[in-house]
């Protein structure tokens, strides 16, 4: 087979891979033709990224994690508001109560998600910045260059830390939203200590409180 | 995420560059980039290649540096998927697709920014063995601009090593063999015919077989003495 050959398939080849970027192409009719033009020279190349769509954006474990529990936390919520409507701890546990503490716990995984994104960015890996302190101590680096990595890993500890704070909390509030809808169901049906339920309630708006606070800038991390 | 326009991401952060590949993030913008980047600035540096010679070479010099490098890519990208796949990188083919465009993309740059050096060092009188040297120079940094990219999509982890090597390998092969095919790139002042493409007379690889050993003082063919052509080499010299 001569080159003249191999270019002739190439090229018809490209023809077909060209009409079809143009018909599944999305966009307006010139985008459209662009993308088929340029699938006709380079359809080996250009075909599969221009039919195919970007991955979904990947989430994170730890973010994936705290959405189950976020999503426990909203349906378990409902349940105890529902179990306490017509009782008497309605006053306790009203539907603005229990929205408010919605907002929060949205607000509470969209930083999670925020914290997990900075942390997933080049420059923030943890080990690494670890790694380059530890080789500015073993060279000949300055003093200067030395303080400013050991800044950069601690900083680094600290974003890490304050993730694994907002995870906790939420986890910790999952906890206590579920404790206080068993006892608001139980008190539907059984009878319970109004004590038991008030306890849980003021706990939980603690926990509610911690979720907006953000990392003291004095306090040491966990982990560092 | 950052939201460097492709082009400048190409240049100054191919680990964002990688990530965005592997995660098959925002791929498009970022190949139409690196395509956009190879034809310009493949096809700028080719000018001034040609520009050796002058006259149309430069045209045929700028059209076919592009083509031969976007030739090169078509025939090693399945190889490169492949080839992370047996070694235990099992990418989506549009990430390979991406990764390799990017690495392409970033070298051709290279090449554009080298372009002006080699078009002065040719006004200031370079020789033609120098000047394919300069080029070949040129190559080898925009190569290692390229590699920047592959190495950190690669990673740290197991077989990254002889992956890139394999990369590397087939990329020379092929990028050799339609570079071959495409010649002349650099033709002496004193031509006086410029043809689009020589006839092809074997292949990248036997040229460097031939050529390393009439290194060695070992010539294959020998041409019969010819009096006319002898008095016309020397009156071009």
């Amino acid at each position: 087979m001569s080159l003249v050959d191999l270019t002739v398939i190439y090229a018809v080849v490209g023809m077909g891979c060209a009409a079809v970027v143009y018909r599944r192409s999305q966009g307006s009719p010139r985008r459209r033709l662009g993308s088929a033009a340029l699938a006709l020279p380079l359809w080996p190349i250009w075909a599969p990224i221009a039919l195919l769509p970007d991955a979904a954006p990947r989430t994170h474990v730890g973010q994936r994690r705290a959405a189950d529990r976020a999503e426990r936390i909203e349906a378990e919520l409902d349940q105890a508001v529902s179990a306490a409507i017509d009782s008497p701890f309605e006053v306790l546990l009203p539907r603005r109560a229990a929205d408010r503490i919605r907002d929060e716990v949205r607000d509470a995984l969209r930083r999670i998600g925020e914290l997990e994104a900075v942390l997933e960015e080049p420059g923030f890996d943890r080990a690494r910045a670890e790694e380059r302190v530890v080789e500015l101590s073993a060279g000949q680096a300055s003093k200067r260059a030395l303080k400013t990595a050991v800044l950069h890993r601690d900083s680094v500890a600290r974003i890490e830390a304050l993730r694994d704070r907002q995870v906790r909390a939420l986890e910790e509030l999952g906890e206590l939203v579920g404790a206080l809808r068993s006892q608001l169901v139980l008190a539907r049906y059984a009878g319970s200590s109004p004590e038991g339920v008030g306890g849980i309630i003021t706990e939980m708006w603690t926990r509610v409180e911690s979720l907006s606070e953000v990392m003291d800038a004095h306090e040491q991390p966990d982990a560092a | 995420m950052s939201t460097m326009n492709p082009v400048a991401l190409l240049l100054r952060n191919p680990r964002e560059v990688a990530r965005r590949c592997l995660e098959e993030e925002g791929l498009r913008p970022l190949a139409l980039a690196s395509l956009g980047a190879v034809a310009f600035g493949a096809a700028v540096f080719g000018g001034v290649v040609g520009s050796f010679r002058g006259g149309e070479q430069i045209v045929f010099a700028a059209t076919k540096v592009p083509v031969a490098l976007l030739g090169a890519l078509v025939i090693c990208i399945p190889a490169f998927h492949a080839i992370a796949a047996a070694l235990g990188r099992a990418w989506p083919l549009r990430s390979v697709i991406a990764l390799t465009l990017a690495a392409a993309g970033r070298a051709s740059l290279v090449l554009l920014a080298s372009a002006p050096m080699l078009w002065l060092a040719y006004d200031l009188g370079l020789g033609y063995h120098a000047s394919a040297l300069a080029a070949t120079g040129a190559y080898g940094l925009a190569g290692l601009a390229a590699l920047g990219v592959l190495i950190r999509g690669l990673g740290r982890s197991k077989h990254a090593f002889t992956t890139a090597i394999a990369f590397v390998a087939v990329f020379m092969a092929a990028a050799g063999q339609t570079g071959w095919i495409l010649r002349p790139y650099l033709v002496r002042p004193q031509s006086e015919e410029v043809p689009f493409l020589r006839e092809i007379e074997g292949g990248f690889a036997d040229a460097v077989y031939r050529s390393s050993r009439s290194t060695a003082g070992i010539y294959d063919s020998v041409q019969a003495w010819d009096p006319a052509r002898a008095s016309s080499v020397r009156a071009r010299r």
